[in-house]
């Protein structure tokens, strides 16, 4: 505070209108930062140490939610459930997304048209698109089970069968891939054609080819779209609950670490336990943010700074 | 370009000449030409999988609900031709079936069905032998010459194998007989002939085995499996079809008919020649039109009424007509609906309109209260191609829908699944109109929409405030600090929501908005970290010098703003708007979370709870989804390239 009171009276009348002028500027976003941002994270943070039922006053209970936690059985269902689908979601969206983004990337005619193909599922939310394949995976009359029965196998039960209705959310998950398949194409346009006319003229293959140029080239792009996706896989919410009918079924195969904490914080009233979720929620998320910033060195190809 | 197209027409002449002239350089644009025919495969395969599903949403929203659950599914929404049944109300669904030997097609009506076993004549069996059970394969349904057997495979001692039918149960041990064996001595019988016989048992080497005495003489066991044939009838059996009380129809032995059997049914103190198929038999319900009610139903005490409650309106509708005294004049009425006090009743001359109608062509009735009196009604009743609402009065009753025996001469059976439905393309629009006035506790999805599209346009009004001025502090004016602000609002775009959700929700439970839809627009008042980067992002690509020549001729910041930033960046503002539109649009959890009742409900909470609702009714889901999404689809289409850009800069920094 007293390296900003210094600053100010050094500067002149100009510049110092000019920077209160930006304080002007951006003061909405800078209160809405204290009231919606900044205030509700150390709150959360103190009611996560709180037994707070909605509508009565917290009570400090010191660390007893996190000693419940451990002992939850729906916290480590849920905790499993969230890590299978991000290990499914993620990983598959990604090669698909960039396949189909290499695929784009050919030089291929209409290309707005694919684009606009491939984004479509992306656009609709994901209600819509859980209401959609609730349809779709209906074991009696699901357009798959239905096109399976067409070449005579019996298709298995997805969302009502406690072995598919993980990967049945999974497989969904694959389908909403417009906005990665976007990015990949927008990142292998930046890559220089004269890297694989160099590379040509070298005699590289195909294969060498996307290991050697489009995959370094790629990286910061790889890097940045799994960090987002991965922060999103671990709060997925609107497909599980949809296509469980909120109940997390079949016996808690899909109940998403979201799911318990709503069901925890809003069904059964325990906010202050559901603030404790949400804060182990945050450190994991920083956690595996962590690890993939410092795997990055490893693999992520940054161009030197011209 | 264009001779690229060329060889993409000709693959096949391409290659061969490549392989002739074996040039290094043909073998290249050879090879070219199977990279962009895989990709081009590959990439219509990407497309139909994420087209499909749509699709498939499409055009289940036009179906009819019977469709919906056909097996395996018909994929063009299509009307199920029905044939009214002589002057009923009851519609008889027309089946197609195609003679396997003529190829001819013929348009037929379900008129029964008859199962049939296979039936062993016991009496000629000499021989047969006695194995452990689990030396025994489980049975495979096996078509022997016509005669179907539910065969086991046996090892036999020696090592070959045997094909066998079990026969009876011996301890541990059953009883079989080689398939060759038995079938010179076994048939199909209709299961009803099987069980009219006698019981009676007959002994082979001490082993004694049930069956049935026939008719005939024989003595058979059946031996399953029971296989179902439907018999049908040429479309003309349904004209001269009528309705008679149930209980006023007897059983009369078979009648021959073509190359099978049906019951016959005579009418009790009808004329004993006089012979009938049944079609149906199920419970009718009398209804009249509501509009004829509602004018001229009254409400009378029933010390008013008097004669003899027997007295019915007619032979098929069961309806008490009594006599209504008042003022002095006597009047025949129709008691519509009675209670221990007071009844709702008709002139009879008003009650025209009275009719039976089958029952469950009534489902999902309405409720219309007259004095008191509630009274069912089915709204857009179809009859005859004429819609009308109908009220649902007296008592149902089952009753039989006949036609004469000598109009099915030409009935015969087939496999069931030779019998397809006839149908005729239609696209049932009805759905949409079905699954939009729906009332869900109050509310219909209109309401919905209504409260979507004002959060929507208090969020673009929010933004549009917020952010181009916040954008413009980060874009172009100096002051301590602003760099560290400016990382703190990127730090923000990746903070996951939860842990901010609980506090929020206490924040606006203290302010009152809960379950109102204050929460889901007040925060866009303070711009959007997402917004204000991008925003700002296209603010620093404007030229200083601009905004300096305005500043020069004397213009504020917000004039600045207003006359020379915002007119130049439209794209961007654009791009923000289609965000915040697609956002506010989609979003399920923050709704879901702060609102409760269903008239506060927006598009999505209320797609979810319609689910929740109608479950697998997935012809209103699909229209109820379609209408959810195709405000966002259609400015998909005709913004396209602001989602684009938008989503390119979210994923490209660094």
């Amino acid at each position: 505070m007293t390296l900003l009171t210094k600053r100010f009276a050094r500067m002149s009348p100009a510049a110092r209108r000019e920077a209160l002028t930006f304080y002007v500027c951006i003061l909405p976003w800078l209160l809405g930062f204290i009231i919606f941002v900044a205030y509700p994270m150390f709150r959360s943070l103190y009611l996560s140490f709180t037994n707070y039922q909605i509508g009565r006053t917290p009570i400090w209970i010191g660390m007893a939610n996190f000693e419940r936690l451990v002992r939850d059985g729906n916290f480590w269902q849920s905790l499993k459930v969230t890590a299978l689908y991000t290990l499914g979601s993620v990983p598959g969206s990604t090669i698909l997304a960039i396949g189909i983004a290499m695929l784009l990337a050919q030089k291929v005619r209409f290309v707005s048209v694919w684009r606009t193909i491939y984004f479509l599922p992306s656009v609709v939310s994901a209600v819509a698109v859980a209401v959609l394949w609730s349809y779709v995976f209906n074991p009696e009359y699901g357009l798959i089970n239905s096109l399976l029965a067409l070449v005579g196998i019996k298709g298995p039960g997805w969302v009502t069968s406690e072995d598919w209705a993980l990967p049945s959310l999974i497989i969904m998950s694959w389908w909403v891939i417009g906005g990665q398949i976007v990015i990949y194409l927008a990142g292998l346009k930046n890559i220089p054609n004269e890297f694989y006319e160099v590379a040509d003229i070298d005699g590289a293959g195909p294969w060498t080819k996307f290991w050697r140029i489009t995959v370094p080239m790629l990286s910061p792009t790889i890097f940045f779209n799994l960090v987002i996706g991965f922060i999103g896989a671990l709060q997925v919410f609107e497909g599980p609950w949809i296509l469980s009918g909120g109940r997390g079924g079949p016996n808690r195969a899909t109940l998403t670490y979201m799911m318990n904490l709503y069901k925890q914080g809003f069904e059964l009233g325990s906010l202050g336990y559901a603030s404790a979720l949400a804060w182990v929620l945050f450190v994991i998320i920083i956690i595996l943010t962590a690890l993939i910033i410092r795997s990055s060195s490893f693999w992520v190809y940054y161009e030197a700074k011209r | 370009m264009a001779t690229a197209d060329k060889t993409d027409a000709t693959p096949a002449l391409v290659t061969a000449r490549a392989s002739r002239v074996r040039s290094p350089q043909l073998s290249q644009s050879a090879s070219r030409l199977i990279g962009r025919i895989v990709t081009y495969t590959l990439l219509t395969i990407g497309a139909i999988i994420m087209l499909f599903p749509i699709l498939w949403m499409f055009t289940a929203s036009l179906k009819p609900e019977w469709q919906i659950l056909a097996q395996p599914p018909i994929w063009i929404p299509s009307e199920w031709i029905h044939v009214q049944a002589g002057d009923t109300a009851q519609e008889l669904p027309l089946y197609a079936v195609v003679d396997s030997a003529t190829g001819e097609r013929q348009e037929v009506i379900r008129i029964g069905s008859r199962r049939y076993t296979t039936a062993l004549e016991i009496t000629r069996l000499t021989e047969v032998l006695s194995v452990p059970a689990d030396e025994l394969s489980a049975t495979t349904a096996t078509d022997v010459d016509g005669v179907i057997f539910n065969v086991r495979q046996w090892q036999a001692g020696d090592g070959s194998t045997i094909e066998v039918v079990a026969l009876a149960r011996d301890g541990d041990n059953l009883i079989v007989a080689p398939v060759e064996t038995l079938r010179p001595i076994s048939s199909e019988l209709p299961l009803a002939v099987v069980n009219a016989g006698s019981r009676a048992e007959y002994e082979i080497n001490g082993i004694t085995f049930r069956g049935r005495e026939l008719d005939d003489g024989r003595i058979v066991v059946p031996l399953g499996p029971e296989s179902e044939l439907t018999v049908v009838a040429p479309d003309e059996i349904a004209a001269d079809a009528r309705l008679v009380a149930a209980d006023m129809i007897e059983q009369d032995g078979f009648a021959p008919v073509g190359n099978t059997e049906v019951q016959q049914y005579r009418i009790i103190d009808g004329p004993e020649d006089e012979h009938y198929v049944l079609l149906t038999s199920e419970a009718w319900q009398p209804v009249m039109d509501l509009e004829t009610l509602k004018e001229n139903a009254f409400v009378v005490p029933n010390s008013e009424l008097s004669g003899d409650d027997s007295v019915m309106f007619s032979d098929d509708i069961l309806l008490p007509v009594r006599t209504l005294e008042r003022d002095g004049e006597t009047q025949s009425v129709v008691v519509l609906l009675a209670r221990s006090a007071q009844s709702l009743v008709i002139p009879r001359e008003q009650a025209d309109s009275l009719r039976l109608v089958p029952t469950a062509k009534l489902a999902l009735p309405f409720v219309h209260t007259m004095d008191g009196f509630a009274v069912r009604y089915k709204d857009n009743f179809v009859q005859g191609g004429e819609r009308k609402d109908v009220a649902i009065v007296g008592e149902r009753r089952n009753m039989a829908l006949i036609t004469p025996l000598e109009h099915i001469a030409r009935a015969f059976d087939v496999e069931p699944a030779a019998l397809s439905p006839v149908l005729v393309p239609r696209l049932h629009f009805e759905n949409y109109i079905d699954a939009l006035s729906r009332d869900l506790g109050g509310a219909t999805f209109f309401t919905f929409f209504l409260n979507s599209a004002i959060v929507v346009i208090l969020n673009l009004l929010g933004h549009f405030l917020s952010v181009t001025v916040v954008a413009y502090g980060f874009a172009r004016l100096r002051a301590p600090g602003k760099d560290f602000l400016f990382m703190l609002l990127l730090a923000t775009m990746m903070l996951p929501f939860p842990v901010m959700l609980i506090p929020t929700f206490e924040i606006f439970q203290r302010l009152n908005m809960i379950n109102t839809l204050w929460p889901l627009f007040i925060r866009s008042f303070f711009g959007n970290a997402f917004l204000i980067f991008l925003l700002r992002q296209f603010y620093t690509t404007i030229p200083v010098e601009m905004e300096e020549a305005a500043r020069i001729d004397g213009a504020s910041t917000a004039q600045v703003l207003w006359h020379v930033m915002l007119p130049l960046s439209k794209p961007a503002l654009a791009t923000i708007g289609i965000f915040t539109f697609w956002w506010s649009w989609n979003s399920f959890f923050e709704p879901f979370v702060y609102i409760s009742s269903v008239k506060n409900f927006t598009v999505s909470l209320g797609l979810a709870f319609f689910q929740g609702q109608y479950t697998t009714s997935y012809h209103l889901l699909m229209s109820a989804s379609m209408v959810a999404i195709l405000p966002i689809i259609v400015i998909f289409f005709f913004a396209q390239r602001y989602f684009i850009e938008g989503i390119q800069l979210s994923g490209l920094k660094g």
